[in-house]
């Protein structure tokens, strides 16, 4: 240590001259670059649609090309193959959607579970179920009429606008195949409040063809899930922080609740922008808990939440499972005080 | 900006050489560097920078008239208005929301209605960091221990982009000089800076980002955990926390090595501590020294009577809790540390009346880390119910399938203890004998290692948890 309490360097170390970190440090992105190209190709196209995607698209998609013809990728397959990933870089070239009519008839009689015939429980969508799917797990850890066929199954960053980041349309009827949930909680559009880029053309976020098109997929991920019998909670956007992504949530949301509608009986929409404004209708951090104590309910981006939004989504949840089937012990839940 | 990001490596590649071209006129550096380091906080959202700018002329106003005031009197009342401003600063971003709904929530029990408001606000990144530093400038020229310096300097040093956001907490007499006198360019410890770069993204990247895949849904649903999950997560959360972190510092420590300024060290292989002192000597050793320096020594540290003594121990590990986060949880976890720390201090004493050897140093070790790891629940946890639920599930959750138990997550907390435990000189003597290859191997031995840490990362690094102090 220094005079300032600092390390020392030690002696036995060749330092460099700055002109040769200078080019150190350039080989290794370069480098980098080469052996990672695949990854960061796919990195590159999932941010949002603009110049920066653009120029990062074209410089990957180079890049990725040099890599492939001198097989520089072959390090980072095989050490993703061997770590059972192999799916990680893939890009997907086109969206298959299933038909937007629902499969099954609209549903007019409610299932019955029990503890010899448990409701199998599926949780799943971004980063907002992330929060309250713990919550909900845990208040229905006790019941045996639940059985949850998963823990949350979160894909942060996704949606239904960027299928070449992740298809959900090619995941969902995986799971649902394997899985054979009879109630999916589903949360899809906090990530798609996006222009749609390469498989469906360029339309920019709330044009006529954007609106036509975000319909199409909102259905046909509603059809995937209904697609064995069961029943599904699709939950809405909660009202954010920011007004201008408050207005493009609406407009979504708009798009989740009317589709939901149609599959009345088989798919309940929750209103989270109602269910975690305050009393006034506005967005605030806090909320009132049962016993309207203040509490945390949102994270500091004014997206995610903090426990009590993750209590009052799941609450939402249990209300919302209540009108699709029935299941002994998942009584009504206390509603808050002064939220929505 | 993070500094994991494609972002950050275009960003460090045009500073890097403006950086060095630089140095020679120190007037030029500044604005350059002041320049990037903005362009750095701003990425994340530029009213941030008003922020910052803002707490700079503060401070700078602050200390410039505590040295230039010939009376104590006045000198002292500066000082408390600079601590105030300070203080309120963060206190307005940082724990307004919590102390309004605390209050709001003891009224209500009482049956009175209260509406003191809350701030709807994004908790600028890096406040605590940096106020930190600041209050350090003001109190040292109060002391007399530290002359103000130019504006420019001042702003340079509290905005420096490698610390900015996550520390390491840098004291002025610690990195001011360094500004005045340029490193040499011929003599850059590059192999050192090029080795604590790698070894953070590794700790953040592929140890920490796996520990969070058990971690993050046990904590999120314990009784859904069996009791071998539940205890490995807390473990997991041990290494989690250490990686993210320390891996933060280091990547830090090593980027600023390249431009060519010198940092404290942050960590020292805190799990190997045999003492819950010694933990404290060797985890985030900058925020410490800060706390033994600005709060406990002020407060007459050891030199009153033991219950004295007691309460400054306890205070300061309460305070330092308390700024990891506004929540109840964080000040249980600084009183636990504080109550700790007493209890030694207590059975040392005793012991040493009595004449008695101190403890194995092996049962030492295994009391001190398993308290830490305990401790750690109430860190981690969101409330004291979700924490409690946890310790539960230790004690009931057997007889369960533990599927969350990969061989993934067991290699990463393995790794991560593994790694406190390599002898001292190991990590010196590795770095000492790369830096005798050419740069150019070393560049392209970096990219290859690179390529290594990205594919064994998990997909979706979280953000550092550290951001969110």
């Amino acid at each position: 240590m220094d005079e300032h309490g600092l390390p020392e360097q030690d002696p036995r170390r060749r330092t460099m001259p700055a002109g040769h970190v200078l080019l150190a440090v350039f080989i290794g992105l370069v480098v980098a670059s080469l052996l990672n190209a695949q990854g960061m190709h796919k990195q590159a196209l999932s941010q949002g649609p603009g110049v920066g995607r653009e120029i990062a698209g074209t410089l990957t998609a180079g890049l990725a090309g040099v890599s492939g013809i001198f097989q520089l990728d072959e390090p980072r397959i095989l050490l993703k193959a061997a770590l059972g990933r192999s799916g990680d870089d893939k890009l997907v070239g086109k969206l298959a959607i299933s038909a937007s009519k629902p499969k099954v008839p609209v549903a007019t009689t409610k299932p019955v579970f029990s503890a010899t015939h448990p409701m199998r429980l599926y949780l799943t969508g971004d980063s907002l179920i992330t929060d309250p799917g713990p919550t909900l797990l845990d208040k229905i850890s006790s019941n045996p009429a639940i059985k949850p066929v998963s823990t949350t199954d979160a894909h942060a960053a996704t949606g239904l606008v960027q299928p070449e980041i992740f298809n959900w349309f090619d995941y969902l009827p995986k799971q649902i195949k394997a899985l054979k949930p009879d109630v999916t909680v589903a949360t899809f559009g906090a990530n798609d409040g996006l222009g749609f880029t390469g498989v469906a053309g360029a339309e920019e976020f709330g044009s006529a063809a954007w609106l036509a098109e975000y319909r199409r997929r909102v259905s046909g991920v509603m059809d995937e899930m209904t697609a064995g019998g069961g029943r599904v909670v699709f939950l809405g956007l909660p009202i954010p922080r920011d007004p201008g992504l408050a207005r493009r949530w609406q407009q979504m949301n708009e798009i989740q609740q009317s589709e939901a509608a149609k599959r009345a009986g088989l798919v309940v929409w929750v209103d989270l922008f109602k269910k975690l404004a305050d009393k006034n209708g506005h967005y605030s951090d806090y909320l009132p808990d049962s016993s309207g104590q203040q509490q945390l309910a949102r994270s500091s981006d004014g997206i995610h939440y903090e426990p009590q939004g993750a209590t009052v989504v799941a609450d939402a949840i249990i209300e919302a499972i209540n009108q699709l089937v029935t299941v002994p012990g998942l009584g009504p839940v206390t509603p808050t005080p002064a939220a929505g | 900006m993070l500094f994991p990001t494609v972002t950050f490596a275009i960003f460090f590649l045009i500073v890097l050489p403006l950086n060095w071209l630089t140095m020679h006129n120190p007037r030029n550096w500044r604005i350059m560097m002041l320049v990037a380091s903005y362009l750095f906080y701003a990425w994340w959202d530029p009213w941030f920078v008003l922020l910052l700018a803002g707490s700079t002329l503060f401070n700078q106003l602050i200390a410039v008239r505590i040295f230039k005031a010939e009376a104590p009197r006045a000198r002292k009342a500066l000082l408390w208005v600079g601590i105030a401003g300070n203080l309120a600063f963060l206190g307005w971003f940082k724990y307004w929301n919590f102390f309004a709904s605390s209050a709001q929530n003891a009224a209500h029990t009482l049956g009175i209605q209260l509406d003191p408001g809350f701030v709807s606000t994004v908790l600028p990144i890096g406040i605590s960091f940096y106020t930190f530093m600041a209050l350090s400038y003001i109190i040292d020229t109060w002391r007399g221990t530290y002359e103000p310096v130019s504006l420019s300097r001042f702003a340079v040093f509290l905005s420096f982009f490698p610390h900015l956001v996550a520390g390491p907490i840098v004291r002025p007499a610690e990195l001011i000089p360094q500004f005045d006198n340029p490193p040499d360019p011929r003599e850059v410890d590059a192999t050192r800076g090029f080795a604590l770069i790698l070894g953070g993204l590794f700790l953040k990247v592929v140890l920490a980002s796996t520990c969070a895949k058990l971690v993050d849904p046990v904590f999120g649903s314990p009784k859904l955990h069996s009791a071998p999950e539940t205890l490995l997560a807390i473990y997991a959360y041990a290494v989690q926390i250490f990686s993210d972190f320390a891996g933060y510092s280091t990547i830090a420590i090593g980027v600023a090595l390249l431009l060519g300024f010198r940092f404290p060290d942050n960590f020292n292989s805190p799990y190997r501590a045999t003492s819950v002192q010694d933990f404290w000597r060797r985890w985030h050793m900058t925020l410490s020294r800060w706390l033994r320096d600005y709060l406990y020594i002020p407060l007459g540290g050891n030199r009153g009577s033991q219950f004295e003594t007691e309460r400054n121990l306890m205070l300061t590990m309460v305070i330092g809790g308390l700024w990891h986060g506004a929540n109840w949880t964080f000040l249980f976890w600084g009183a636990l540390h504080g109550t700790a720390l007493i209890v030694e201090r207590l059975a040392r004493g005793r012991r040493e009346a009595r004449g008695k050897p101190p403890m194995a140093k092996w049962l030492a070790w295994l009391i001190t880390f398993n308290f830490v790891c305990f401790a750690w629940i109430f860190f981690r946890a969101d409330s004291f119910g979700q924490a409690l639920s946890v310790i539960e599930q230790v004690f009931t959750g057997w007889g369960v399938p533990s599927t969350g138990i990969t061989l993934g997550v067991v290699a990463a907390v393995a790794t991560g203890l593994g790694i406190q435990f390599l002898p001292v000189n190991f990590w010196s003597d590795v770095q000492a004998r790369l830096s005798r290859f050419p740069f150019y191997a070393q560049g392209a031995a970096a990219g290859a290692v690179l390529m290594v840490i990205n594919a064994l990362g998990p997909a979706g690094v979280a953000p550092f948890i550290y951001f969110q102090f």
